[in-house]
């Protein structure tokens, strides 16, 4: 083998590789959008569905992200808004935000009606609640209707703490967790109102 | 002309990769529970077959002997990653159903064993009708295997009930065993099937 062969296969294999990851990348920005699409319609569509009503629009292509905090590593915090129109007009956004139950955390998506600004409905999403338990509770319809018509600031605590939530019996915890997510989405909606409506 | 006929068609009976090589067989094993994820799977390997057969044919006299393979597997891979990401984009349900099959469409054996076997010494056209032809027959047989596994494992044909309501359903088939019988089957009767036609043939002569 002579040094020209071995330039030759060294040449030949850089080539091929760079221009086939040249080609993917093309692919890929060319996709990332629609698979993002995808992703949210897959995942959160259900949860959308279960607290927005009477709407004639995509909320999942009606959509914004911004920038709501940074985490303890500094990485900015992303929450994405879903706009809920009928006749082209505004009447919810909806938005996930989370607490931290018994099994660690809840994510609660929650739709804020329009331009009334009191609660919709909500409900959980991704959680390690003890099924049969917190799982069961957060459910209840009996729970989850007490968010319901509350104004951005209510007191979201307990009413054994003054607020306004009851407390599933058995599961407290759960129960903490879903209304400090729902008083965590509250505080966004509030303090980046401008930008959400904007 | 004829010579691509050929090379297009020897895919679809006389060289059908499952059967014949039996080639490609973890895939032809996992995806055949229904027939939507046969076909969607066997239309990512026919574009992966006609595409790295067709880069390889073209680049075949400027890549070195020594690193062929390697090559051969970065144009496979790329052509595989296109079919991921367009699955995900565009047939999301598709893309998480077959899951991890998708990717492993570059260690299937029936796309490197073309370009190693074909690819690397014919023409691009040649070189394409064998990637069309091969794609094809890979995904017919993926679609006979997942037609037979579906309607009698679950009683159902691209997902609508073709069984009797009261059909129980045959659970058996649709695990790997099941699997590998109805592939033994199907080889079987290939072999019966052509011992047959080579028979008439030779009484013809």
């Amino acid at each position: 083998m002579t040094i020209r062969d071995i330039i030759t296969m060294v040449v030949v294999l850089t080539i091929a590789s760079s221009v086939c990851g040249g080609g993917l990348a093309l692919v890929k920005m060319a996709t990332a959008e629609q698979v993002e699409y995808q992703k949210i319609k897959n995942i959160k569509e259900p949860a959308l569905k279960k607290i927005l009503s009477g709407y004639d629009n995509d909320p999942v292509s009606d959509r914004k992200t911004i920038i709501t905090g940074k985490d303890s590593k500094g990485k900015d915090i992303k929450t994405t808004f879903f706009y809920a129109k009928k006749g082209g007009k505004l009447i919810a956004v909806a938005l996930e935000a989370y607490g931290s139950g018994y099994g660690g955390p809840i994510g609660v998506v929650m739709s804020i009606k329009q331009p009334e600004e009191v609660l919709g409905a909500v409900a959980a999403t991704t959680n390690s609640e003890t099924p049969s338990v917190g799982g069961v509770a957060m459910e209840e319809p009996g729970f989850r209707g007490q968010f319901e018509g509350q104004p951005a600031d209510a007191n979201f605590g307990l009413s054994s703490a003054g607020g306004i939530v009851n407390a599933v019996s058995g599961a407290t915890m759960s129960s903490v967790g879903v209304s400090t997510a729902v008083k965590n989405g509250m505080e966004i909606y509030k303090k980046y109102k401008s930008d959400i409506l904007g | 002309m004829a010579r691509i006929v050929k090379e297009f068609t020897k895919g679809l009976w006389e060289e059908v990769p499952p059967f014949r090589f039996v080639l490609g067989l973890c895939s032809v094993l996992a995806v055949t529970t229904s027939m939507s994820s046969a076909i969607g799977l066997g239309g990512g390997v026919i574009f992966v077959t006609v595409m790295s057969n067709v880069l390889i044919s073209a680049f075949r006299k400027v890549i070195p002997d020594k690193v062929r393979i390697a090559v051969f597997i970065v144009i496979i891979a790329t052509a595989v990653i296109i079919v991921e990401l367009t699955m995900q984009a565009y047939f999301y349900g598709l893309y998480e159903v077959l899951g991890i099959w998708i990717p492993l469409i570059v260690v299937n054996c029936l796309v490197l064993g073309r370009a190693e076997a074909f690819a690397r010494k014919e023409p691009v056209i040649i070189s394409l009708a064998d990637g069309l032809g091969m794609g094809i027959g890979f995904t017919i047989s993926l679609a006979v295997v997942a037609s037979i596994r579906e309607i009698i494992g679950a009683g159902t044909w691209f997902g609508s009930q073709v069984m009797p309501a009261n059909y129980p359903g045959f659970t058996f088939i649709l695990k790997p065993p099941g699997a590998f019988v109805c592939l033994g089957v199907m080889l079987g009767l290939m072999n019966v099937i052509s011992a047959r036609m080579d028979a008439k043939k030779k009484a013809a002569a």
